[in-house]
């Protein structure tokens, strides 16, 4: 590494976690102060890497120095530099959980049969309500306690040569893409953990409603459901924190695909995966989306996949592409990450 | 007696610790910038860091002690702080509690 780019490191590592409204000011003057020192210490010759990092020991460790800019008295329930990430992460939670409230909320206010218009859009904003305090609440008490504890938010670098690099725009992991699959994931966790009676309703009648999975299923292999979305929130944080594509991303998105495809392997390869009166209705609605019984290719598949609707096969498909591009393209931005 | 040597430091860094505000405060009622302050004031005996300097310098101007502006000028930019007219009240006034302090103390210390 040489002294341009270790500089640039330090700088980042110790000015991230700061308020955004200083963090370049101070980058700057930290900049101005670096080659200050550096010009001193070589005596107008070029410096060398040795008198860099000599000049970064000197100053301290990141971690201390950034400590220093946002000095801790304690007086707050979360001071400066948690309370920046704080606010970034309770945005980001606010908003999954409005969305996910949202749709699960319509979903069962039109599942369930009685009430007015008026009674149903009450408890609609109820129950969004209650999960932003739920979400506010949560999120609040455990980085107050992060705070009071003075856990730390980086690991301690001990050597410079240490330092993570300052991701560039391509290695960069856009905040848009993370909290779009954190939305999903939220969806996922209440559409198949917290309301699988409901899970993804098909048909709405007076008589109740017919949704597409086997809900005994679902709660059978609830475990499973739960698992995934750890792993998938797992991958999430890591790559909130690390915000750019780096062996950890990887790691965890390898251990995410390998959840879902074990739970779409064990999932679809249960008896009745599909609610029997959606077989039913579907048949007599659309036949033509079944694939008839004697379809050559169709032998190939275990029997307890051969009942399933051509479309959901497709989607089962598609979602399990879908995983692998995503692997595959995590794979190559990390290893252009190690290479550089 | 590394353990003394310690202690000892420990205390001069504890000692400076509640000037560190008054010296800066004070050599700021020119323009100074961050490198210069700890270069003149390590020259005159009182060595400060620089990762405390700077982060002071800030904190001061947040409270409206100090003021600053970027002169990119020169072939290097530097922040040069200046003192306000708050700061300048202020610094008469810890100037004053510090010579009666350390009045009232040598006096203690002589008996």
């Amino acid at each position: 590494m040489d002294s341009k780019e270790l500089i640039k490191r330090y700088i980042y590592a110790v000015t991230k976690n700061l308020p955004v409204s200083n963090r370049q000011d101070v980058a700057r003057e930290l900049q101005s102060l670096i080659d200050e020192t550096l010009a001193e210490r070589s005596q107008g010759a070029q410096p060398t890497d040795a008198d860099t990092k000599a000049v970064l020991m000197e100053l301290g460790s990141p971690s201390d120095l950034a400590a220093k800019y946002s000095p801790q008295t304690k007086d707050a329930l979360i001071g400066q530099p948690y309370f920046s990430v704080y606010l970034r992460v309770l945005k980001i939670v606010l908003l999954a959980v409005t969305l996910g409230m949202t749709i699960a909320a319509l979903v069962q206010a039109f599942t369930s049969v009685e009430g007015s218009v008026l009674v149903i859009l009450g408890s609609v904003l109820g129950s969004i309500w209650q999960g932003l305090l739920g979400g506010f609440a949560w999120v609040t008490l455990i980085f107050a306690i992060l705070y009071q504890k003075d856990v730390k938010l980086d690991a301690d670098i001990e050597d410079l040569d240490d330092l993570p690099a300052v991701p560039e725009k391509r290695q960069e992991i856009k905040l848009s893409e993370i909290i779009t699959s954190f939305i999903f994931t939220i969806l996922f966790l209440i559409l198949f953990v917290i309301v699988p009676q409901v899970n993804i309703p098909f048909l709405v009648q007076p008589s109740g409603l017919t949704s597409i999975f086997n809900a005994d299923v679902l709660i059978r292999l609830r475990w499973l459901f739960i698992a995934v979305t750890a792993a998938a929130v797992l991958n999430q944080a890591v790559r909130f924190i690390t915000r750019r594509h780096s062996l950890p991303v990887f790691i965890t998105t390898l251990l995410e695909m390998i959840m879902q495809t074990a739970l779409l392997l064990t999932w679809f390869s249960t008896p009745n995966v599909l609610n029997p009166a959606f077989s039913a209705e579907l048949g007599s609605l659309v036949p033509s989306f079944f694939v008839p019984a004697n379809w050559a290719p169709l032998q190939l598949l275990p029997q307890t996949l051969r009942m399933m609707p051509l479309l959901l096969l497709i989607v089962l498909g598609g979602f399990l592409l879908g995983s692998l591009i995503e692997l595959i393209e995590t794979s190559v931005r990390t290893f252009r990450e190690v290479k550089a | 007696m590394n353990d003394l040597n310690a202690i000892y430091a420990n205390f001069v860094v504890e000692l400076r610790r509640g000037v560190t505000n008054l010296v800066v405060l004070n050599q700021c009622q020119q323009p100074s910038y961050g490198y210069q302050l700890v270069k003149n004031l390590a020259e005159r005996g009182v060595p400060l860091e620089a990762n405390t300097v700077y982060p002071l310098l800030r904190r001061l101007e947040d409270q409206g002690l100090l003021r600053s502006d970027w002169d990119t000028s020169a072939e290097k930019p530097r922040k040069y702080y200046q003192i306000t007219e708050d700061g300048l009240e202020l610094l008469a006034q810890i100037t004053a509690s510090w010579r009666e302090s350390v009045k009232n103390i040598e006096a203690i210390l002589e008996e």
